[in-house]
């Protein structure tokens, strides 16, 4: 049985001319696991969405849309609420009681299920998802990642034969998506639900997929197993040269005959295989010299500690040094200490022991007025924090308030800020009607503004694609260019290895290393990038697919 | 599930509190009152340990002291005088005998209050709302899961507008207030905005279905149905002892004695409101020892 039939589904939103989505024609099968993929705004929450009666957003649609046989206008609530689980973004604001029993409780709650079948609900769920330990926890006081775990179990709850997720792991960090993915992947092939799920982090989903379907600008552009994507299709598409799991791009720009290996493990066989009767060099290639010339620090830690509440440490005798001019990641797990770090770096905690250096100068010699904004600046993690105004404008307007200019100078400085950041046509925009990239943009403007020597940015490639992720890093290393040190939290190994000089490695709230991306990455076995996993074993230092790519063109002309 | 009070159905202490709490706010006679007083002070320390020592005897007992004080300055009725202010006014007995019944009862209600706060879980008061109220159940717990998050996502806000250095922490105090008045609307902004995600939510779960239940997952045992014949027996006994044993202190001391049938029923309600510290104990005795028979 078909779960989802669409036939020439066509929609637009109000007041717009451009169609959100463009004569799509699918049909999935009950029991698939289709993975969802197209850069940001090529209509993969509209389509979800359209698959859930409730959620449907407003516009004008064509075409015939069929869900287990039945139009969307004949399905009850009671019949979605049963059959059709959808999973949001955001894990904060998707659950709705304080406690994780009652969170599991709610949907059987709203079904009118009676106590017994509901208690037996949740004692399923709790085992299926290991949930035991913290049934009786706070929401409040789980993790992002366990946060979502409950909501897929309290979706799970109705016990669905559709599965919709809109991009669930966005939030969270990859050792949790990874759990998450998991768990979804569990309910597809042990209990044959339905999965359809967009997501942005390619390279665990598409092993797992049965079916990949590409969209762009509101076609499908692709829809076939990940296995017979052709190589060709990788190469040319800039969202799929560079969202697709590293094994595919690496063979799909070698142009190598057969299909595209989807995971790890068989990109390092088919690698293996290339070298095989090439004598190694020792060590391999020699690695990249390191970008960072300089030695002098626009950042210092020196036996830096610090607490919160007076009884566990966060920082316990860091010490660090970012050299300037240079983008430098700070990685390591949660609750490691980075946030804490770059909190310290911009004065926004104070440091009571040991010393911090900014510049060459005691932190503490900083005017407190100037050092936040003026010589380092955050941005923060969810950029929604800096915005309150009715536009864009508004708000960029209010953070020069405490600065001494005219009113023309302020204005000038503002276009001058967007137009570098590309935001220009969005300042009279709402700051919640721009993409999530957009506003991030326009905190950047509203940031460079200052004109910070030192540049934080807390998780900057959360929740990005790729494609974003490289305009974004372009911007950053010309920032750099111009002298300016970027200091980066991050999860993203692929972001680090590619675009950042140096990386430190947080452990316990002290640096376990710190070194410059080739030589970090190549020492780490598991904390390494993808690309590094594959090849490690016949090309030790190469830790991007450019460099695994240029290596084996070298090997295939000789 | 705990053993003892705490695993009990939260219909069995509530009702349980109740009668204890009317006892320590209208009882009259000192050895009511003093029972009460002793018996919830014990059940206080016994939950909350050093704490509730420290609450008796920092806050409680200077406070019964203080008022017992006041109303001997300042209440001049009775017959016992026992000397003469500087401003010519008598401090009496009965006078000072009074204020100290009327702290004694607040205190009795205070210790009682405070072991129900302990009992009673946010949990428990919701299953208790679910039961009539399932609306006002689910609200109690929206609300209990939105205070911490609003207060996170304020926290977030504060850290980015100063690390960003949108903030006038230091001169003049309007410019401190448009701050502060900027950090809000950007909060309600994003509370706002985020709201229809949990309304979303809700609603791809079903909410909105006529009939919703509320589900508790709290059983009433067999323990639960002895404990509130205990108590509804304490209710009784109290309505009985009510009047015979009303003492008064206006204008002289008047505290029956209590006859012999009086008094064992005044033995049987002391009795009952020892009960939670002697069924807590009884319980983790009992379960600690089990282990397989050897």
């Amino acid at each position: 049985m078909e779960a989802v039939t669409l036939r020439n589904v066509s929609f637009s939103y109000p007041n717009t001319e451009k169609k959100a989505l463009r004569d799509i024609s699918l049909s999935v099968p009950a029991g698939a696991f289709v993975a969802l993929c197209g850069p940001s705004g090529s209509g993969k929450s509209t389509l979800l969405r359209l698959m859930k009666p409730e959620l449907a957003p407003h516009g004008t649609s064509e075409g015939e849309i069929r869900l287990f046989g039945q139009a969307p206008e004949e399905i009850s609530l009671r019949c979605s609420a049963q059959n059709i689980g959808f999973l949001l973004q955001d894990v904060e604001y998707q659950t709705v009681t304080h406690t994780v029993r009652s969170e599991l409780a709610f949907g059987p709650e709203n079904l009118g299920l009676d106590d017994r079948v509901i208690r037996l609900r949740i004692a399923e769920l709790a085992a299926y998802f290991s949930l035991e330990s913290i049934l009786d926890k706070k929401v409040a006081d789980l993790s992002g990642g366990q946060k979502q775990l409950v909501c897929l179990a309290s979706v799970c709850a109705m016990h669905p034969g559709l599965l919709l997720l809109d991009e669930p792991t966005s939030q969270l960090d990859p050792a949790a998506s990874v759990t998450l993915l998991e768990a979804v992947n569990r309910l597809c092939k042990e209990n044959g639900m339905t999965v359809i799920l967009s997501e942005h982090r390619l390279e665990q989903v598409v092993p797992m997929a049965d079916r990949l379907l590409v969209l762009e600008n509101g076609k499908i552009l692709h829809d076939c197993p990940p296995k017979s994507l052709p190589a060709a299709a990788v190469k040319e598409n800039e969202f799929l040269r560079r969202a697709m799991p590293v094994s595919m791009r690496v063979f799909a720009d070698l142009g190598q005959p057969g299909p595209l290996p989807v995971t790890v493990a068989e990109g390092k066989q088919k690698l293996e295989a290339l070298f095989e009767n090439i004598p190694q060099t020792p060590g391999g290639p020699a690695p990249a010299p390191a970008r960072v010339k300089t030695k002098d620090p626009a950042v210092e830690f020196r036996h830096v500690s610090f607490s919160y509440d007076g009884e566990q440490f966060v920082l316990r005798d860091c010490s660090l040094q970012v050299p300037r001019g240079s983008f430098f990641a700070l990685m390591g797990a949660n609750a490691a200490g980075k946030s804490t770090a770059l909190a310290l770096m911009c004065g926004v905690l104070p440091c009571r022991g040991g010393k911090i250096s900014l510049l060459g100068k005691n932190i503490r010699q900083y005017d407190p007025r100037t050092l936040s904004g003026g010589v380092a600046a955050l941005l923060p993690q969810k950029t929604q924090a800096l915005f309150g105004g009715n536009t864009i404008y508004e708000d960029l307007y209010y953070s020069l308030s405490s600065a001494a200019l005219s009113k023309e100078e302020k204005h000038k400085k503002i276009t001058d800020a967007a137009a570098f950041m590309d935001v220009a046509h969005l300042l009279g925009t709402h700051p919640y009607d721009v993409s999530g990239g957009e506003l991030q943009r326009a905190a950047l403007a509203m940031i460079l503004m200052k004109n910070p020597q030192i540049l934080l940015l807390d998780e900057p490639t959360k929740g990005m694609d790729n494609v974003y992720k490289h305009r974004l890093a372009q911007r950053l290393r010309g920032l750099c260019d111009s002298g300016v040190t970027v200091v980066a939290v991050t999860h993203d190994t692929e972001f680090a290895a590619q675009y950042c000089d140096e990386a430190a490695l947080l452990f316990d709230g002290a640096t376990a290393l710190q070194a410059d991306v080739t030589a970090f990455f190549t020492e780490n076995y598991f904390y390494t990038t993808a690309a590094n996993k594959m090849a490690r074993s016949v090309l030790p230092t190469a830790i991007t697919g450019a460099q695994v790519t240029a290596a084996c063109r070298d090997v295939i002309k000789n | 599930m705990r053993t003892g009070f705490r695993g009990l159905h939260p219909i069995t202490p509530l009702l349980f509190f109740a009668a204890a709490f009317t006892v320590g706010m209208t009882a009259t006679h000192p050895l009511l009152l003093v029972g009460c007083i002793v018996s919830g002070a014990v059940y206080d320390v016994c939950l909350r340990g050093k704490r509730a020592v420290k609450y008796l005897f920092c806050v409680l007992l200077p406070a019964a002291a203080l008022i017992t004080c006041f109303n001997g300055l300042f209440s001049h009725y009775g017959v016992t005088a026992l000397f003469r202010l500087p401003g010519g006014n008598r401090v009496t007995l009965e006078a000072l005998a009074f204020g100290g019944v009327f702290a004694l009862r607040a205190m009795g209600a205070l210790l009682w209050l405070d072991c129900f706060n302990e009992i009673l879980t946010p949990e428990k008061i919701i299953c208790l709302f679910g039961r009539f109220a399932p609306k006002t159940a689910l609200l109690l717990s929206m609300a209990l899961r939105f205070i911490p998050l609003i207060r996170t996502q304020s926290a977030a806000i504060d850290a980015a507008q100063t690390g960003c250095g949108n903030a006038v922490r230091t001169g003049n105090p309007l410019c401190r207030l448009k701050t502060a008045a900027h950090r809000f609307s950007v909060l309600t902004s994003w509370l706002l905005e985020k709201g229809i995600d949990t309304a979303n939510a809700m609603r791809a779960r079903g909410y909105g279905l006529p009939g919703r239940r509320a589900y508790t997952g709290f059983f009433f045992t067999p323990a639960d149905g002895v404990i509130l014949g205990l108590s509804a027996l304490a209710g009784v006994l109290y309505g009985i002892l009510f009047i015979p044993l009303r003492a008064s202190y206006n204008p002289v001391f008047d505290i029956p004695l209590p006859n012999a049938p009086q008094a064992a029923a005044a033995a049987v309600l002391l009795l009952i409101l020892f009960l939670p510290p002697i069924f807590d104990f009884t319980e983790k005795k009992k379960w600690k020892q089990s282990r397989f028979a050897t």
